[in-house]
């Protein structure tokens, strides 16, 4: 009888994992698809063939394409489409550990602080330091990747001296974001025209300056970043269970606190440094893979990464071709296409995605 | 001690008092057409003026008047170094600060026609206080940079260097005119001109008068948005004739930084391909010259680089240092625009 029971067990949860195993390639391919649909949208009067035609010279030497589609496709569309794939990673992926470490549903990158501290870093460079284009574009981004950093590094101080609970941690996360906020505002009341308007933009985001020298860069760091993150995958599952289940399971839970929160930082500021502010997907992608496959971080983590890239690779090519040539920022798309999808799965689904 | 004080203060009254008297007194006003084309009474010669726009500035300082400014805004004009030491009584975000412009005691105080409620309510509170407001349209625009003279010419009651610098000016602009208004449109190249990566302007800019009087057809014309982002692959598609690259900044430019900013562009990789970096017909320039009193000389660069067989005697540089050696007494430092 209790053999059968553990029996059953067993196969309910082979069967579960395998059905959350199928998610996440499900939303693998769907990435995939979607990237290589992608491909062949744009201003560009390219077809469908013409566009595969230019990725495949690239490997094979059948076809011939002309030097305009392999510009187009190559060096224009691909590095904007990775660009959008790996930063819908690294803030879905974020997100998910963040709000997993410190369990609370309402936690993202934007909450901690770091997009304002990013974007702070950001509007100081563009105040004290623009001027040469070359430069200027790289000031801008390491001084909003070093602010970033810094500003998790300060909440965690302040939390530190509070004994680390979460509670101080978020608080001083979200106290920190206001007052890298006020610096902005200081800022943008100080400063000119010109930089009025570049520290706007830069506050919107957009990945028009995708190139594959950015992503070079990108694609290593935020796959090494999402593996790292994944082997603590048990440790935040234990975690979630209370801090004193994770201690007594021999987890040290501080430990492991600061690990995925500076790791989350780092891949956070690496993308946003580049892209500016996006908000939402690190808040979102997470909560919408609860809802479908539960809160398993083996399988949330990437998944959230997943659908991180699926909706701001969806949203992006939206702002890209929606009314062409002209581009929309994609803060504005995703969130037009991000909040109803959310929406209806908050109110349809029956499952408590968060306990 | 006390007493003497006592005494003092009562003095400083009293002046304060004779001071505000003439204030008072009915002063001559001479009427101008403000920025909607209505007609306005502002006072006549004026000796303390606040001037927030920093094209005004100029065109004050170029009509020999620059020391009856008391107050500036934000931005200080690159050939007018002496407005540098001037209150700044304005921010960009803000607008502008009524009390210290009240501290400042001016005759009249001249803004733009930005909209907005900061600027509405700054002007209320300005007029209830009595100081007259003349309103210009805004400097950017580029047929209303000569009224914009007259007017000032009529305020500061200067009709001959008034007419001496519209003559410059119309002189030039006429010129431009004359010989590119005949092309047929298959002679006029395209272009695409750049305020920063990818983001170019439409038909409703001032940009477009630029690109239309020298000659050229601008390529995002037609777009809906009026300062739009739009597509690299678009660009490319386009491959327009020629790409003019708009560099910012308050201060003058060294070589470098405009050369550096032509060679980034046309290095950038959906760039390579298009005709006008093959031909190495990229250039950069000031947004100065795009604006206010630098439209006229930004106009003649275009021109230069549409039609260069056209204005193989026009050196625009050379104009340029003219126009700042007649009218500003200052030598041209910097470089405005890169070839």
């Amino acid at each position: 009888m209790s053999d059968d029971e553990v029996f059953d067990a067993e196969e309910v949860y082979a069967r579960a994992s395998g059905k959350k195993t199928l998610f996440t390639l499900v939303l693998f391919v769907g990435v995939l698809a979607v990237a290589v649909f992608a491909t062949s949208m744009g201003a560009a009067s390219l077809g469908m063939g013409e566009s595969f035609g230019a990725v495949l010279a690239e490997f094979l030497p059948v076809e011939e394409v002309s030097t305009f589609a392999q510009v187009v496709v190559l060096q224009l569309r691909l590095p904007r489409i990775l660009m959008a794939i790996i930063t819908g990673i690294s803030l879905g992926v974020a997100g998910a550990v963040m709000q997993g470490v410190l369990r609370n549903p309402l936690v993202s990158p934007y909450t901690l602080g770091l997009s304002s501290g990013a974007a702070c870093g950001a509007a100081i460079a563009i105040v004290l330091g623009v001027g040469v284009l070359g430069a200027g574009r790289y000031v801008i981004v390491i001084n909003a990747f070093f602010f970033s950093l810094l500003t998790m590094a300060i909440v965690y101080g302040i939390s530190r001296m509070r004994g680390t609970s979460v509670e101080t941690l978020i608080l001083a996360g979200v106290a920190m974001g206001y007052l890298f906020s006020a610096v902005i505002s200081l800022l943008k009341y100080v400063s000119g025209n010109e930089e009025l308007r570049e520290i706007v933009f830069w506050l919107m985001g957009g990945l028009y300056t995708a190139r594959w020298e950015n992503v070079i860069i990108l694609i290593p760091a935020v796959l090494f970043f999402t593996l790292l993150l994944m082997r603590y995958s048990w440790d935040l599952n234990a975690m979630s269970a209370g801090e004193e289940v994770a201690s007594s399971l021999g987890i040290n839970v501080n430990r492991v606190r600061i690990i995925c929160l500076s790791l989350s930082a780092v891949l956070t500021a690496s993308v946003i440094a580049f892209t500016g502010i996006i908000g939402f997907i690190g808040l979102v992608s997470p909560h919408v893979c609860r809802l479908l496959i539960g809160s398993d971080h083996r399988y949330l983590i990437p998944c959230s990464g997943l659908i991180g890239a699926l909706v701001l690779l969806v949203s992006d090519t939206a702002c890209r071709t929606m009314i062409s040539p002209t581009e929309i920022p994609v803060g504005i798309v995703t969130a037009f296409i991000g909040v109803p999808f959310f929406l209806y799965l908050l109110v349809s689904r029956k499952r408590r995605w968060w306990q | 001690m006390n007493k003497n004080r006592r005494m003092a203060g009562v003095l400083v009254c009293l002046c304060l008092l004779f001071l505000s008297l003439p204030v008072c007194g009915e002063k001559e006003t001479v009427t101008v057409v403000d920025a909607w084309g209505e007609y306005v009474d502002v006072p006549l010669n004026p000796e303390r003026i606040v001037v927030l726009p920093s094209t005004l500035i100029e065109l004050i300082y170029a009509l020999g008047e620059g020391d009856r400014i008391v107050g500036r805004g934000v931005g200080v004009p690159a050939y007018c170094p002496s407005a540098e030491d001037l209150p700044c009584i304005a921010s960009c975000s803000v607008g502008p600060n009524v009390e210290a412009i009240l501290d400042l005691n001016p005759d009249l105080v001249i803004m733009c026609s930005a909209k907005g409620t900061k600027p509405a309510t700054a002007i209320e509170h300005l007029q209830s206080a009595g100081v007259p407001v003349l309103r210009l349209p805004s400097s950017c625009e580029p047929d209303t940079l000569l009224p914009q003279i007259e007017t000032l010419g009529l305020i500061l009651d200067k009709q001959e260097e008034t007419d001496e610098f519209v003559g410059f000016i119309e002189e030039y602009l006429d010129l431009i005119e004359e010989r590119t208004e005949d092309l047929e449109p298959g002679g006029r190249p395209t272009v695409y001109f750049e305020c920063k990566e990818y983001k170019t302007v439409n038909g409703e800019t001032p940009m477009q008068h630029h690109i239309n009087l020298a000659g050229g057809t601008n390529i995002a014309a037609e777009q809906s948005v009026k300062r739009p982002i739009v597509s690299p692959e678009w660009v490319l598609e386009t491959n327009p004739d020629i790409i003019v690259v708009g560099v910012s900044g308050s201060s003058p430019r060294t070589e470098e930084v405009m050369r550096g900013t032509r060679d980034d562009t046309r290095s950038r990789p959906g760039l390579k391909e298009v005709k006008a970096v093959e031909e190495k017909k990229v250039y950069t320039i000031s947004k100065k010259l795009m604006k206010g009193i630098g439209m006229p000389i930004g106009c003649l660069y275009f021109a230069k680089w549409f039609h260069p067989d056209l204005f193989e005697d026009i050196d625009p540089e050379a104009v340029h240092r003219e126009m700042l050696q007649t009218f500003f007494d200052v030598e041209l430092e910097g470089v405005y625009a890169c070839p």
